[in-house]
């Protein structure tokens, strides 16, 4: 019965943080499908069919930071933006490679993600009788992988404003307590040189999601930006490196070594990002898209000065 | 100013719905079933000839009842000497049945070689020589899963050498299977 409760937990877990980054649709937040799924995530090939689950998540959390590489360099500032992203879900991402089990022909073969499709069977060449089938059916039909999050940003001290991220989920209906934050700093670049017709900024941020003790996430970036405005209109830029890790763990008994223990790094190491944004006085939209291995897009309003 | 702002709510919907069509219709979970296994021991006597207890299964114990099943499948069987080396080990055969069923059993795999050739577990995959599958009992035993039946496994085969004392040595079978289902 704790077997199945924690699987459970780790379940509803998942799903919450499926329900967290898809801000609509989550009506199958009670639904214990997933809960079925992870007690079989028990071996390396639960990696692969998570890996772009991983990817997403890292991408969507390193996303949305800015909007204009303008900050002033004196005064008091605040701005409230509500930013909605989303990782584009590729063919890629639908489908991983997989071992069959010692002496099985073939011996590996491709079958569906936690984003695929039907999880494939193979037969082997030996005896078409003996078969084998991939972990699970993908579970998210989707094109893209969305978050959605507040964002504070307040400055200026020395041309330097604190961005910060947070969502604090309390535990419900068994699902465990859930937190997701983000703190970063973007500082004033143009301050050093003033001659350059563009805002520059540079930043630096760490997001973090858990969701009790069976989901552990964190991203970590930094990077350059730059804006140019007309009027109303800013179109802006950066480049950003990047990381992000995931740990997915359940113990079955207190104390006991975790029987599922799978640690997933972000695929993302590096975007390039380009957007425009629309100012109207106290209020703003925006929206950019972004680079790398993962190709993430971002938008949102922004509320201040 | 409130046109703006419709758009704008507007553009973050798309953004956070664009494409998404939640879970998958139909979706179905690989359970790795704890394997069949069945130990037949070679007895002392004066044959050479030895067929063990049938061992009983019961399907329903292998996995999480809960799950509604859809298929089944037969990924490997292994074959397993322990204890005294018997020598020579000819006609091995282990049988399958379904427990009350009138329809006589099938034969799963058949295996042939040198006792000490099993002291490791020799698989169908990796040592066809010495282990071979048969289609018909595979067909039994996905059958007996589905239906949720109680499977009886036999092994029996022909050793060079009599053990001196019963139950010491025995021929271990194991069959690992999946079974496709929905939660």
């Amino acid at each position: 019965m704790n077997v199945v409760r924690t699987c459970c937990r780790l379940a509803m877990a998942v799903l919450f943080a499926a329900a967290i980054l898809f801000p609509v649709g989550n009506a199958q937040a009670g639904d214990p499908t997933l809960e079925k799924v992870l007690a079989q995530f028990n071996s390396d090939a639960a990696k692969g069919y998570f890996q772009p689950f991983a990817d997403f998540v890292g991408a969507n959390m390193n996303a949305g930071f800015f909007h204009s590489a303008a900050i002033p360099t004196t005064g008091f500032h605040i701005a409230l933006d509500i930013v909605a992203m989303g990782s584009s879900v590729g063919d890629d991402a639908k489908s991983y490679t997989v071992k069959a089990p010692q002496g099985f022909s073939p011996a590996e073969f491709s079958t569906a993600t936690m984003f695929g499709g039907k999880a494939t069977v193979i037969s082997d060449a030996t005896n078409p009788s003996i078969q084998y089938r991939g972990i699970s059916d993908g579970i998210f039909n989707t094109t893209l992988f969305p978050l959605a999050t507040p964002q504070l940003r307040v400055g200026s001290l020395f041309g330097t404003e604190a961005v910060i991220r947070y969502v604090p989920i309390p535990e419900t209906n068994g699902i465990p307590k859930s937190t997701m934050f983000t703190i970063g700093a973007r500082h004033n670049v143009n301050q050093y040189l003033p001659d350059v017709p563009l805002d520059l900024a540079a930043g630096i941020f760490y997001s973090k999601y858990t969701s009790g003790d069976l989901i552990d996430a964190s991203g970590f970036a930094f990077g350059v930006q730059a804006s140019k405005s007309f009027e109303m209109l800013t179109v802006y830029g950066g480049l950003e490196s990047e990381s992000s890790k995931m740990n997915l763990k359940y113990v079955d008994t207190p104390g006991a070594p975790p029987t599922v223990d799978i640690n997933l790094d972000g695929v993302n190491s590096f975007r390039f990002t380009v957007g425009a944004g629309v100012s109207l006085g106290v209020f703003g939209f925006f929206a950019d898209a972004n680079f790398g291995s993962v190709t993430n897009f971002s938008g949102g309003i922004s509320f201040g000065n | 100013m409130k046109p703006k702002l419709i758009i704008a709510a507007i553009l973050l919907i798309a953004l956070s719905t664009m494409g998404f069509q939640c879970i998958n219709d139909g979706f179905e979970i690989t359970l790795n079933l704890d394997p069949f296994n069945g130990c037949f021991f070679v007895n002392a006597g004066t044959s050479h000839d030895f067929s063990g207890d049938p061992v009983r299964i019961d399907s329903k114990t292998l996995y999480d009842n809960s799950y509604e099943l859809t298929g089944v499948g037969v990924y490997d069987i292994q074959v397993q000497t322990m204890g005294t080396d018997l020598g020579a080990i000819t006609n091995g055969v282990v049988y399958v049945w379904i427990e009350g069923s009138p329809v006589p059993p099938d034969t799963l795999a058949t295996y042939a070689g040198n006792w000490s050739d099993f002291t490791t577990p020799r698989s169908i995959l990796t040592s066809p020589t010495l282990v071979k599958v048969k289609s018909a009992g595979i067909t039994r035993l996905v059958q007996a899963v589905m239906a949720k039946q109680v499977v009886v496994l036999r092994g029996q085969g022909h050793v060079q050498t009599i053990p001196p004392t019963s139950r010491e040595s025995q021929v271990c079978v194991k069959a690992f299977a999946q079974a496709v289902g929905t939660p």
